[in-house]
């Protein structure tokens, strides 16, 4: 436990990404430019303004390259092009012909002008309701931001941002380029005050292993730059000028942290197998091609869940073929030969809508409607480019194929005959494939549990998303905070349906692997060794930990507690004796 | 000068990347050029321009050019719209 102490205050959030991290607090100005005044500029001083203006367009050009860069370096080369939709914003020609010709007018400076100017467009395209539009509005008036600070400030945004030392970075709200920007050595954390839990901020932040805290009140009011900050995103806490004491608290856990993570590494290259050599398959859930490098410190055995969607939400339009074919052969060619499952595109609708360009029908509830296969199967246009470029890659080491959300037996088969059409027609191209690409699916469906005999005579593995699996048996969404008590994947319901996917997969002599969030707790594992699951994959950050955790099990034990754990009829008595069996192993 | 009308082909209209085609071709040529719909008239090499069309599928745009290579200029525009902007028959 923290010490509380009535003399520190601390803030609290909504944690965005896990971690903890120590720096002085640097407070990012209010993003708002009515202060700018409008000052008279001689005639003959008028076009050394006007120098200025193009002065500062260039310093923001230069800093849009570097970002475009340090994108393509951390999240793979297919995402630098969101970059170049703000550059030509920044060089749009008219811009300039406008805050020239007005400037000449009436004998302005240039950032009153240039501010007058952009905000007539932003005036008429904020009407637009699209969310096409919304995005492209929040492009230009990053534009407009950046082109304003370099004007008065004379610094491009990089200068100012080489943090001499630690900080823990705040503002009201940051832009998925902003963190792109921002991550460097000396940037250990982010606080702000909007933002969700699934925004690509947050995600991004998790990615990048950032900790990240959202949603904190008064924070202009209760922290102000350098301050000395204790973030605690983990635990949803951030503490402003905290005593000696807290601060050798947080010193202590943080050393303990990193002498934990330097032992899971020493153990990268160990299995996770079980006293009596059971051997569970140690995988690992990724979404961005950052995390590869992650993937191999800490010896996961291969990419379990590689989920494909993260390349289509950072994009303003359906990426293409070529593109999506680039980064997943990055993936493949940079896990040196690990085996990986690509799952298909699985998201809702309303990007899918949002990626076409067309106004947004919100469905009255989403996770029962358009998404997942459904939209593919939907869309075969956009379906068989993303199979194109999925198989186009498997040539370059072990790939597997995974379809998500799939719920009865002809949609399996309609899917696969899919996977069929677009393997014939690269052959026909002359296109290079392994023709073996094995192809599973996710059981993430109450139906798919029921028809599970039928479906697995036509695949080649299963995965089991326990998170979907828990929230349509339990019919229950958990991020609804009035409800999200009744969802629990220890629930008996919950077991019993793994327990039937299990039993078909063995009788059917194919693998079955669970990719949930469950994958991560030691009592799960617990559960999945009796099963004799095949494989579990984690996020790379849980690797080490279950690895450890495993190698302390002995199977033959675990067997013994099956029939009594199915046998129970209350989540509260199925989670008691799990804790009170993890407790054993731990003790022995 | 030169006037011509064209209407957009592609599915979701002149989003992002056709109207960032359209001014890069555009801003190859000398001459001035300005694209018009209904009461609004923006200029043809400004991609804010463009975006305040809105110009969604069907939506019919008139292509002027005045300047040393204005026929040249309308040509390789009405082109480029009609094939698509080069995303393909489907898009």
């Amino acid at each position: 436990m923290m010490p509380a102490k009535e003399n520190i205050r601390g803030l609290s959030g909504i944690s965005a990404s896990p971690g903890i991290a120590f720096g002085e607090a640097y407070i990012r100005k209010q993003d708002s430019d009515t202060n700018i005044a409008r000052t008279i500029i001689p005639v003959d001083k008028i076009e050394d303004e006007i120098k200025k203006l193009k002065k500062a367009q260039d310093l923001v050009a230069e800093e849009l390259e570097i970002l475009r860069k340090k994108v393509a370096a951390y999240l793979g080369p297919s995402y630098s092009d969101i970059i170049l939709a703000q550059l030509t914003i920044l060089r749009d020609a008219e811009i300039l012909r406008e805050v020239r010709a007005y400037m000449k007018e009436h004998h302005v400076n240039a950032a009153f002008a240039y501010r007058l100017i952009v905000n007539q467009y932003l005036d008429i395209l904020e009407e637009q309701s699209s969310e096409y539009f919304k995005e492209r509005v929040a492009d230009i008036r990053d534009i407009k931001r950046r082109v304003l600070r370099a004007l008065i400030t004379k610094k491009s945004m990089l200068n100012t941002l080489r943090m001499e030392k630690p900080v823990i970075f705040i503002a009201r709200e940051l832009s998925p380029t902003d963190i792109m920007m921002l991550v460097s050595e000396n940037v250990r954390g982010f606080i702000t005050e909007f933002g969700g839990r699934t925004s690509h901020v947050a995600i991004m932040a998790r990615t990048l292993k950032v900790p990240m805290l959202i949603g904190v009140e008064d924070l202009n009011t209760q922290i102000q730059t350098g301050d000395e900050l204790i973030l605690d995103a983990g635990r949803e806490k951030v503490w402003i000028r905290p005593d000696a004491e807290l601060r050798e608290h947080y010193q202590r856990e943080l050393r303990l942290l990193q002498e934990q993570d330097r032992h899971f590494r020493e153990l990268s290259n160990q299995k996770a197998v079980t006293r009596d050599a059971y051997h569970l398959r140690l995988s690992a859930n990724i979404s961005l091609p950052i995390e590869v490098k992650d993937v191999l410190k800490y010896g996961a055995e291969g990419i379990g869940l590689y989920r494909t969607e993260y390349l289509y939400m950072m994009k303003h339009q359906l990426p293409e073929e070529e593109e999506l074919f680039r980064e997943y052969r990055h993936v493949m060619k940079s896990v040196s030969g690990l085996p990986v499952i690509m799952r298909t595109l699985d998201f809702g609708g309303d990007k899918m809508s949002a990626l076409e360009n067309r106004d947004i029908h919100c469905e009255e509830n989403p996770f029962m409607g358009y998404r997942a296969i459904r939209i593919c199967l939907d869309k075969p246009q956009v379906f068989h480019t993303q199979l194109r470029a999925i198989l186009r890659s498997s040539v370059y080491g072990k790939l597997s194929l995974m379809l998500p959300m799939i719920t009865h037996v002809e949609q399996l088969e309609e899917s696969l005959e899919h996977i069929r059409s677009v393997k014939d027609a690269l052959e026909r191209e002359g296109i290079p494939f392994d023709p073996q690409v094995p192809v599973g699916m996710m059981i993430e469906t109450p139906s798919a549990v029921m028809n599970i005999r039928t479906l697995a005579e036509k695949v080649d593995f299963f995965s089991i998303g326990t998170n979907d699996l828990t929230q349509y048996v339990l019919a229950v969404d958990r991020g609804n905070e009035r409800v999200n008590k009744i969802y629990d994947h220890y629930d008996p319901a919950v077991i019993r349906m793994i327990r039937i996917v299990t039993d078909a997969a063995r009788k059917q002599q194919i693998p079955v692997y669970i990719c949930g969030e469950m994958a991560s707790e030691p009592a799960a594992v617990l559960l999945f060794l009796a099963l004799g699951v095949d494989g579990i994959s984690v996020a790379t950050r849980y690797i080490g930990a279950i690895r450890e955790f495993v190698m302390q099990c002995d199977r033959s034990e675990l067997l013994k507690i099956l029939d009594p754990l199915l046998a129970m009829n209350t989540r509260r008595e199925i989670t008691e004796y799990l804790d009170s069996q993890v407790k054993k192993i731990l003790q022995q | 000068m030169i006037v011509r009308e064209v209407t957009i082909l592609n599915k979701q209209g002149l989003h992002a990347r056709p109207a960032t085609a359209l001014v890069n071709t555009a801003s190859t040529f000398k001459s001035d050029i300005f694209i018009s719909r209904e009461d609004k008239k923006v200029n043809g090499k400004s991609i804010l321009g463009l975006l305040v069309l809105a110009a969604e599928h069907g939506a019919k745009l008139t292509i002027e050019a005045a300047g040393p290579d204005e026929n040249e200029a309308v040509n390789a525009l009405i082109a480029l719209v009609e094939d698509h902007f080069g995303m393909g028959k489907n898009s």
